[in-house]
């Protein structure tokens, strides 16, 4: 019966989460909080947040964890940039100031921040905290689990056997090969930020054609197994910690698509960066499958795969494996990326202190409540008009029938990259130019960029094809849609008739599907309530900036009602 | 300290404004200022007691947001290579000062902008215009510099009415941060150097940990 704290920080996306007696009480990320975008320093407004969550005192924590060993970390940083003498110099010299510039000494300021004794601070694997995030709380028995990032300590991928709550290795690729740092560095030739971008990129290939598979082949291989082989004077990864790639990708794709250039799709230089997108994408679906079939070989009583990991976020790649891979089901929990590693740290430290700790996760809303008396006296003071509906459903389903964008935040903030009716930006799905008004008016990004949809357990199956529940619940797949939703909803639908679909159910989130029950179709577009370049909005503040500085109707937070100066 | 700030800006605007890319390094840099304050005030929001002062506060970081789009979109029309990302980074000026420091930081900082941007105007004032016309972008960026500093000079007398002290010991904050910049620069460079120096010593006795074939 252990209150544990796990964290992940100094790389990108630090987080904490509290397991208390084996459960999971609260996580969150930091990006949240300090509002910079995948914030990656020490977490320690998360850990405050967690802490203020559970109504737990610092002195009451038994264990602090955090998600990957910093030494082994620095061994291979060390190792790869001096082998690689005279090319590693600069990364060497750049590695190094960050190693030696807070990472290593992580666990020292985890203990003296929390006011522990160095034993009850311990790390743990960083593949090993992926797996366990994703495993642990996936409900499956036994499971076989995927994880696939950029690197963690040396691992660029590993898969676990997961049986009885234990995790054992079956398989690791090492660094420098990498399917991660691979979609990173097209994610970077494609004008993207590296760490954020990825997605982008996942979008942007629905645009093209894998017609690239020659050029590919020059500086990736894609073994039977999965496993990758990367060409090394094309990527630099090796020799430099920032920069991903080389003149050599250069030369054999054309010159790298200039940072913020805006996108116009059927100019033929940007159709070409599409079909680099595509044929990346194509690349990596291919290795995952492949490396599902190995994980099925190395495991095989398991039915379920759990998959972690960055790259367990592209959705496209998820549905393959489903679709074509040898498992019956695929996990992917709500964080897959670093942020997630805080928690297979906290559950692994809580299990190591003798708790069960294998349940699944119910629900994605971890975070912080929403304080609606705090947004009322806020809103007050702007001058905005504040209401408490007696029928805010059947007000809310009117505005969003009519066309308006509604903006949610309410109950507890979510977990993870996806806003799942919390902290969400709601919109009705038609007409299509729905989606083009909020990418470029709201959210102003790429017009690439597909929204989702939101339905409930009884309309799903009319609307999108190949539901899986448990990955439907945190919108971690794609799902192909039926003619009803070409033609009901084509604003939450990707250019390749595809949709990120989230299915709500009563017992989770009654105030959801009530408003699924009031409006003219049970299904709504929800997007992030987050601006461009922001994170998703945590705190009412935060909401309440977003209605000050985008054309929505009104915000909801809880049972209030607020509209922008009609008072 | 705004004279010393706007002073300098006068000696050095010139050659700023001469370059395309050198204007454009610098509005991107205020772009990054901007984003860096929306941060500072809407952390300002969500932990201040008063919702009066919290409403004042996510009014001026809805100016900020506003001011660091219409800076990032003038460098980029000044210099169409200065796309990047506007990083952000926070010092967590709020938690780490407390509120009426906090306001007092924030006002010093509006004075400091609004003497700059003064500076800039007046170099500007009847030469050729510039791509993304610098000075219409400036002149409504300063407007509302006037109105943040009056807001936080009235609740820093609200906060702190001998506001004389907090002023001054913000002053020498300021000060200070300067200094430790510059240390921080020198320290950089002696590390780069130093850096350098180990990876040579070390790296023999690396490759022979190279693998072989």
């Amino acid at each position: 019966m252990a209150t544990v704290l796990g964290v992940s920080a100094h790389y990108h996306d630090a987080a904490a989460c509290l397991v208390r007696d084996g459960a999971v009480v609260a996580a969150v990320q930091q990006e949240r909080i300090s509002r910079v975008k995948n914030d990656a320093s020490f977490p320690a407004a998360a850990i405050a947040q967690c802490l203020r969550i559970a109504d737990v005192d610092p002195g009451a924590i038994d264990r602090a964890v955090f998600y990957e060993q910093p030494f082994a970390k620095l061994e291979r940083v060390m190792r790869s940039t001096l082998t690689t003498f005279p090319h590693g110099l600069s990364g060497f010299v750049a590695g190094m100031a960050r190693q030696l510039g807070g990472r290593v000494f992580v666990l020292d300021h985890l203990r003296e921040h929390l006011g522990l004794s160095r034993d009850q601070v311990m790390a743990v694997p960083h593949h090993q905290s992926h797996a366990a995030s994703a495993y642990l709380v996936s409900g499956a028995e036994p499971a076989a689990v995927l994880v696939v990032d950029g690197v963690g300590e040396n691992e660029t991928t590993s898969i676990w056997h997961g049986t009885g709550g234990a995790l054992v290795p079956r398989y690791t690729q090492p660094f420098p090969d990498s399917l991660g740092l691979f979609y990173a560095a097209i994610t970077a030739y494609l004008g993207f930020a590296v760490n954020e971008g990825e997605y982008k990129v996942m979008g942007l290939a629905a645009f093209g054609q894998p017609r690239l598979e020659e050029e590919f082949a020059a500086f990736i291989t894609v073994h039977d197994d999965g496993s990758v082989t990367l060409d090394r004077d094309t990527f630099l990864h090796m020799v430099h910690p920032t920069r991903a790639f080389g003149p050599r990708l250069e030369q054999r794709l054309g010159p790298a698509r200039p940072f913020g250039r805006p996108w116009r799709l059927f100019d033929p230089a940007d159709a070409h960066y599409a079909d680099v997108a595509a044929t990346a994408q194509a690349v990596l679906e291919t290795a995952l499958l492949r490396l599902a079939r190995t994980a099925h070989r190395l495991c095989g009583d398991a039915d379920t795969l759990c998959l972690a990991g960055g790259v367990a976020l592209n959705v496209r790649a998820v549905r393959r494996v489903l679709d074509e891979g040898p498992f019956h089901e695929v996990f992917v929990a709500p964080a897959a990326g670093d942020a997630g590693g805080a928690m297979g740290a906290a559950l692994l430290g809580a299990q190591d202190l003798g708790d069960d700790v294998q349940r699944p996760l119910a629900d994605a809303a971890l975070g912080a409540p929403a304080d609606a008396a705090r947004a009322q006296a806020v809103a007050a003071s702007l001058g905005f008009a504040v209401a408490r509906p007696s029928d805010l459903l059947g007000q809310a389903a009117r505005v969003l029938d009519d066309g308006g964008l509604l903006a949610v935040c309410r109950g507890r903030s979510e977990w993870g990259p996806r806003a799942l009716g919390h902290r969400s930006l709601l919109a009705r799905p038609r007409p299509a130019a729905v989606q083009d008004r909020i990418n470029a008016q709201v959210k102003r990004r790429e017009p690439f960029r597909p929204l989702a949809p939101v339905t409930t357990r009884d309309a799903f199956d009319g609307y999108f094809g190949g539901r899986c529940d448990k990955l439907q619940r945190f919108m971690t797949v794609t799902n192909p849609a039926t003619a009803k939703a070409r033609r009901d909803c084509p604003a939450a639908l990707h250019v390749d008739g595809t949709a990120r679909a989230q299915l709500v159910e009563a017992a989770s989130d009654p105030w959801l599907t009530g408003l699924l029950a009031r409006t003219a179709e049970p299904v709504l577009l929800n997007t992030s309530l987050n601006a461009a370049g922001e994170p998703i909005c945590d705190a009412v503040e935060d909401a309440l900036l977003f209605l000050m500085r985008h054309r929505v109707a009104a915000l909801v937070v809880d049972d209030l009602w607020i509209e922008r100066g009609r008072r | 300290m705004s004279l010393i700030f706007g002073a300098l800006t006068r000696l050095f605007a010139p050659f700023v404004w001469s370059s395309p890319r050198r204007a454009a390094r610098m509005v991107h840099g205020f772009a990054h200022a901007e984003r860096a304050s929306v941060i500072d005030m809407q952390q300002a929001a969500r932990h201040t007691p008063s919702p009066a002062r919290a409403a004042q506060y996510l009014r001026h970081a809805a100016d900020e947001w506003r001011h660091a789009q219409l800076f990032a979109r003038l460098a980029h029309k000044l210099d169409a290579a200065r796309s990047g990302p506007v990083h952000v980074d926070t010092e967590h000026l709020y938690d780490t000062l407390g509120e009426a420091s906090f306001l007092a930081f924030v006002h010093m900082g509006e004075q400091r902008g609004r003497a700059q941007f003064d500076a800039h105007l007046a170099h500007l004032a009847g030469r050729a215009p510039l791509p993304g016309r610098p000075r219409a972008v400036i002149r409504g960026v300063l407007r509302d510099e006037h109105q943040h500093a009056a807001y936080t000079g009235a609740l820093l007398d609200e906060l702190e009415p001998r506001r004389g002290g907090l002023v001054a010991r913000m002053a020498r904050r300021q000060l200070w941060r300067q200094w430790l910049r510059a240390g921080r620069a020198l320290s950089s460079g002696l590390y780069l150097v130093t850096g350098g120096l180990l990876y040579v010593l070390c790296a023999p006795l690396f490759t022979l940990l190279r693998p072989r074939g």
